[in-house]
């Protein structure tokens, strides 16, 4: 029986910096059997050049996408409507696989047949890759009714194809939500469990995120649950609301020079 | 002549609130008062009316076009008495609100503003619990990282206007970017008793414009930031933590089923 295939989104918008050991780290899998469906959604650092550069060396990656920048949410429902794969998952242009890391999920769902999906647990490492430890939100217990408060399926995930597309794929709509949108469909649909192994690096960018971008990332996330009210019929039973605290920060500036 | 204190009061249309705001102006136990209702739209203007009667200490200001904050700005220029305030048309002061106040100003000669604390209320004016930072202490460092000073003010107009008013291009934020301009001028005094009731329903400004709020209070701390030379010296940052609470409505039975 062959060894299944594995597809691979990765949105490239301007992570030149960072785009190569994100893509390296695909190469460097100890399981061959993939696809990485990059999504050019309109760089203008140069990462649209680096993923034409991979794709030219590997036939494993292709560019997809007309180098418009239409969002998060149309990159990764595009990037994998193109999938060929029996299992989808979502590699970000700043982040690392582990060497492990599709052959440790891929056997882990083989074992269980029956998930929708599977995530793993993952590290935090700096904006130079120096590791920061391990990560926190996976930490919360699985169930579909706590990922209404919490997003604890994360990272890495990966899903059945034809789950995926059972429950409608990613919704371009949701926006900067649309991975969370995607996980309480899922969860509404199929079993998900979690594989305690740290198999993703996660790279903390402090001023990667406007302020304007984080609070639509806020607004997305309650809208997402939301909608998962509705379709779970809880919207007669339970009350939403959402609690937000925003801080003023002062730091002070590090030494010129930097420290000895 | 105008009275000591002249308390403009931002009418939005909602009658019952604005009649519950005046009524609390009426029994204050400090009676050198003169009311503006800056109200915008017809709607605004008509429960103005039917909230002020005959009352000849208060009238209605003309606003015309434009903005809220353009109408109370405006009202605030026109201001000729020695101090000032602003009471909300959703909200209401209590009985010794503008007295604690003046005295705490009359106390101290050098400060340009004085607040208290706040309860918060819900439509139905049930209490839901004291504003969530009036007890921080004050202090004009601690105001760039909270907001604390509010939602009733006392203004000497005098400083008020030196501070430069309300500056119309910080809609979501003009309480705070005033603030933050008039610390850097005088002195501001707390009054350590509950002195005001806002209220909290889904067309206040901190429900229906939240997000909009943060960006803009966000603005003006970094303008203050720059305007007092802190940014040489700082990386100035806004952080958000955020989550979603999910309640039974029926917490003892009938509730939705557990998954």
């Amino acid at each position: 029986m062959p060894l299944p295939l594995v597809s691979i989104a990765t949105p490239v918008y301007n992570t030149a910096r960072f785009l190569p050991a994100a893509l390296d780290s695909l190469l460097a899998q100890d399981y061959p059997h993939w696809e990485s469906l990059m999504w050019d959604d309109g760089s203008t650092d140069g990462s649209s050049e680096i993923a034409v550069a991979y794709a030219a060396r590997d036939p494993r990656f292709r560019l997809l996408g007309n180098g418009r920048n239409n969002g998060v949410g149309i990159a990764l429902s595009s990037a994998l409507a193109a999938a060929t794969g029996d299992y989808v998952g979502v590699l970000d242009g700043d982040d690392i696989l582990e060497p492990d890391a599709l052959s440790s999920m891929v056997g882990f769902m083989r074992e269980r047949p029956q998930l929708g999906m599977a995530y793993s647990q993952y590290t935090e490492m700096d904006e130079e890759g120096r590791p920061m430890g391990l990560g926190g939100r996976f930490r919360k217990p699985y169930s579909p009714y706590a990922l209404l408060v919490d997003f604890m399926v994360y990272h890495f995930r990966l899903a059945r194809t034809d789950a995926y597309r059972a429950v409608g794929g990613f919704d371009a709509s949701m926006d900067v939500s649309a991975d969370y949108d995607f996980c309480l469909r899922m969860s509404e649909r199929y079993p998900v469990e979690h594989l305690p192994k740290s198999l993703y690096r996660y790279r903390i960018r402090h001023n990667s995120i406007s302020q304007g971008s984080r609070l639509r990332q806020v607004k997305a996330s309650f809208a997402a649950v939301q909608r998962a009210l509705e379709r779970r019929g809880m919207t007669h039973s339970h009350a939403l609301s959402l609690g937000i605290r925003a801080r003023h920060v002062l730091r002070p500036k590090a030494p010129r020079g930097g420290e000895a | 002549m105008s009275a000591a204190v002249t308390v403009l009061v931002p009418a939005r249309g909602e009658a019952a609130f604005l009649a519950i705001a005046l009524a609390s102006l009426r029994l204050q136990t400090f009676v050198e008062w003169q009311a503006v209702v800056v109200a915008v739209g017809e709607a605004a203007r008509a429960a103005a009316q039917a909230a002020i009667g005959d009352d000849s200490r208060m009238r209605i200001m003309d606003v015309g076009e434009g903005t809220e904050l353009e109408a109370l700005a405006r009202a605030a220029q026109d201001v000729r008495s020695e101090f000032a305030c602003v009471l909300d048309g959703d909200d209401a002061l209590e009985p010794d609100a503008l007295a604690q106040l003046h005295a705490m100003l009359a106390a101290h000669p050098a400060a340009g503003m004085a607040y208290g604390r706040h309860v918060l209320v819900d439509a139905g004016g049930r209490m839901l619990g004291l504003g969530p930072l009036c007890e921080l202490p004050y202090s004009r460092d601690g105001l760039l990282l909270d907001f604390m000073t509010g939602p009733l003010r006392l203004f000497r107009t005098a400083a008020f206007r030196d501070a430069g008013g309300y500056d119309i291009g910080t809609a979501d934020a003009a309480d705070y970017d005033l603030c933050l301009r008039l610390s850097e001028a005088r002195d501001i005094v707390h009054a350590p008793r509950v002195v005001y009731r806002r209220r909290i329903h889904p067309q206040a400004p901190e429900v229906a414009r939240w997000s909009e709020g943060i960006e803009a209070r966000y603005r003006a701390f970094v303008a203050a930031v720059k305007r007092r030379g802190l940014d040489a010296k700082y990386d100035i940052a806004l952080e958000i933590d955020s989550w979603h609470i999910l309640q039974p409505l029926k917490p003892f039975g009938g509730a939705g089923k557990l998954r």
